[in-house]
């Protein structure tokens, strides 16, 4: 950003022309993360946790097959043996990466409430609803840029950790073996990554489109998040039955995870139909985009 | 030949609930710096929302530039095309001036280049200079004033909607807010729409003023036209025999006070019409009086209304002029 001043004091027209653009919430997405990255330390706190992850994490999966590959070179079994310590290596890279997701999930309900809770409900307290609803910005542009800012943020907590650790698996293992035979896990977890911090955005933008405090949001988007799921412990308890537990959005979350990597459900934690669960999430989030097209409608339209 | 219109109101009527903020205006506003005055109440700023879209009408139309804010094309257009400078602190959390000016730029259509450039350039105009690397939640009335006016200019609009901007000022401020609004409605060929409650500010910057009055127009028209009194006072110099002059003003029944030996503030006869703007013509009667009298006239200056007894007027009467 320049500091040139030109000390002219009189008007000067813009002898440029506008360029309408469709994807005006681009510039608004922008700018939300312009400013939310002013603030270093809470990008320093939330995002060290992610950072460590990534960082062990990788280089374990490197260090397993920089082993497996000493082994190659070595004194090492040849043959059959040799191929079981590559798929045992490859497997035991999955497990690592489907729990470094489920770790990062956390981090990511961190930092998208973080960043979310205030997007709207600062707009309200501070009346820049009028400054962006007076430009040629849609309700949907204004609610596109600020899932968009929270996404970035809820996307480099979630997202880029598990792209890294399958980047660094990808080309630490030999002849691309990991990309060749476990493939779907790379695009699983991006996919149950994506889906969690799209919920998450979508949750806590409702929220702060509530409030006028941001302290108020974040307050709401944790009660939310852990009340239904101590409520869904309660059920269990009270009524002794597992499938109570589906009342929490949280547990909803693990039994689709646990379904797309095929994790063992032995402790029976986690058994009702998985369909059950893609139609809560779907219904929560449904609530979320309808509460949003309310409280928005309301910004623009102020009466 | 008039300008075409820039704003056309049709039977606009807004309420809250049961409260009606405006009723049935129609009215179309000339291109130049309108004034939209009135107390606080008056409708005033749920007018300009209704201009911008940011509230549907009860019933009723408006149109800027034949561009219907009901629709949402429209709408679109134009805000391309308007500059809104709301009343109450509007910002956007977080950011320093540059930020403000040139994120809305941006979202109006500018691109990221000429954002920044129109943010420098409108900060300048409007004079926030070094504070405008300073986040805007430090500002002071004065800058804030200032910075909602550079982000209405920042894609250079054809019409600026203006609430209230001298609110908070103080009277160096103030006065330079003015100079600006009255340097953007007549050098620089902005249509400009005042809304205020302060009546000196519509008069030093508006050549036309709408007067709103519990959600009605309650007078419309040009200030010059507005400000002549129906009564048409004139200040009148004479010379010569000035109490022979007095003698003749009292025998033809013409209204007159005798200020100083050669100055008299003369009402003129209600066929006599108005002295505007310096000039005499309609003052014919006064100079066959003084010439009938050994007198002659050395100078006739009209009395003007203010606006704010114009503005007086027009309450008191109810909103009940046309």
């Amino acid at each position: 950003m320049t500091t040139a001043r030109t000390e002219t004091e009189v008007y000067r027209p813009f002898a440029g022309a506008l360029r309408p653009s469709r994807l005006r919430c681009l510039p608004l997405a922008a700018a939300g993360v312009r400013v939310a990255v002013k603030r270093k330390l809470p990008l320093l706190l939330l995002y060290a946790p992610s950072a460590i992850t990534t960082i062990v994490f990788s280089f374990v999966v490197y260090g397993k097959f920089t082993l497996e590959a000493s082994i190659e070179r070595g004194d090492a079994p040849p043959g059959m043996a040799m191929a079981a310590a590559l798929a045992g290596t490859i497997a035991e890279v999955r497990r690592l990466l489907i729990q470094a997701l489920m770790n990062t999930q956390v981090f990511a309900l961190l930092v998208v409430t973080w960043y979310g809770s205030g997007l709207i409900a600062e707009d309200r307290r501070l009346g820049a609803n009028l400054l962006y609803f007076s430009r040629p910005l849609t309700r949907l542009d204004y609610v596109l840029g600020k899932l968009l800012t929270v996404l970035a943020f809820g996307a480099l907590a979630m997202l880029a950790p598990v792209l890294v650790i399958c980047a660094m698996a990808a080309f630490s293992s030999p002849e691309w073996s990991f990309v060749k035979q476990e493939s779907d896990v790379i695009w699983k977890a991006a996919a149950f990554a994506s889906l969690w911090v799209v919920s998450l955005g979508l949750g806590v933008l409702a929220l702060s489109s509530l409030v006028k405090r941001k302290a108020l949001a974040v307050a709401g988007a944790f009660a939310f998040y852990m009340i239904n799921q101590a409520f869904s412990g309660v059920l269990v308890a009270l009524f002794d039955d597992p499938d109570l537990r589906r009342v929490s959005v949280l547990e909803n979350f693990l039994r689709i995870g646990h379904w797309m990597f095929a994790l063992d459900e032995a402790d029976g934690h986690r058994t009702w139909p998985v369909a059950d669960s893609f139609w809560i999430l779907a219904g929560v989030n449904a609530l979320f985009v309808a509460i949003l097209a309310w409280r928005v409608r309301k910004l623009e339209v102020v009466a | 030949m008039p300008a075409a219109p820039v704003l056309e109101l049709r039977d606009l009527s807004k309420s809250y609930g049961r409260v009606p903020a405006l009723s049935g205006l129609t009215l179309s506003l000339p291109p130049g710096a309108v004034g939209l005055l009135g107390p606080n109440g008056a409708g005033k700023t749920t007018l300009l929302k209704l201009l911008l879209g940011l509230l549907r009408p009860s019933s009723g139309s408006a149109t800027i530039a034949g561009l219907d804010p009901r629709r949402r094309a429209d709408r679109l257009e134009l805000r391309r095309r308007v500059g809104y400078m709301p009343e109450g602190d509007c910002l956007l959390p977080g950011m320093n001036a540059v930020e403000v000016v040139a994120t809305l730029g941006r979202l109006t259509g500018l691109s990221a280049s000429d954002a920044m450039k129109r943010a420098h350039e409108t900060l300048d105009y409007v004079g926030v200079h070094e504070a405008r690397y300073r986040e805007v939640d430090q500002y002071s009335t004065g800058m804030k004033q200032r910075l909602k006016l550079a982000q209405a200019l920042a894609h250079d609009p054809e019409l600026l909607l203006l609430d209230e901007p001298t609110n908070g000022l103080d009277p160096r401020g103030r006065r330079e807010m003015l100079a600006l609004i009255h340097d953007l409605g007549h050098a620089q060929g902005k249509h400009v729409l005042l809304c205020s409650h302060l009546l000196p500010d519509v008069e030093r910057t508006c050549g036309h003023v709408v007067v709103l009055d519990r959600g009605r127009v309650a007078e419309s028209g040009r200030i010059a036209d507005m400000t002549v009194s129906d009564g048409a006072w004139v200040d009148v110099d004479v010379g010569g025999d000035a109490d022979a002059f007095a003698a003749a003003l009292a025998d033809a029944g013409v209204d007159h006070e005798r200020g100083a030996p050669l100055r008299f503030r003369v009402r003129l006869p209600a066929d006599g019409g108005a002295v505007a703007d310096g000039c005499a013509a309609d003052a014919d009667p006064l100079f066959e009086l003084a010439r009938a009298s050994g007198a002659w006239i050395a100078g006739v200056r009209g009395e003007r209304s203010t606006l704010e007894d114009v503005f007086l007027r027009t309450l008191e009467s109810g909103g009940d002029r046309p």
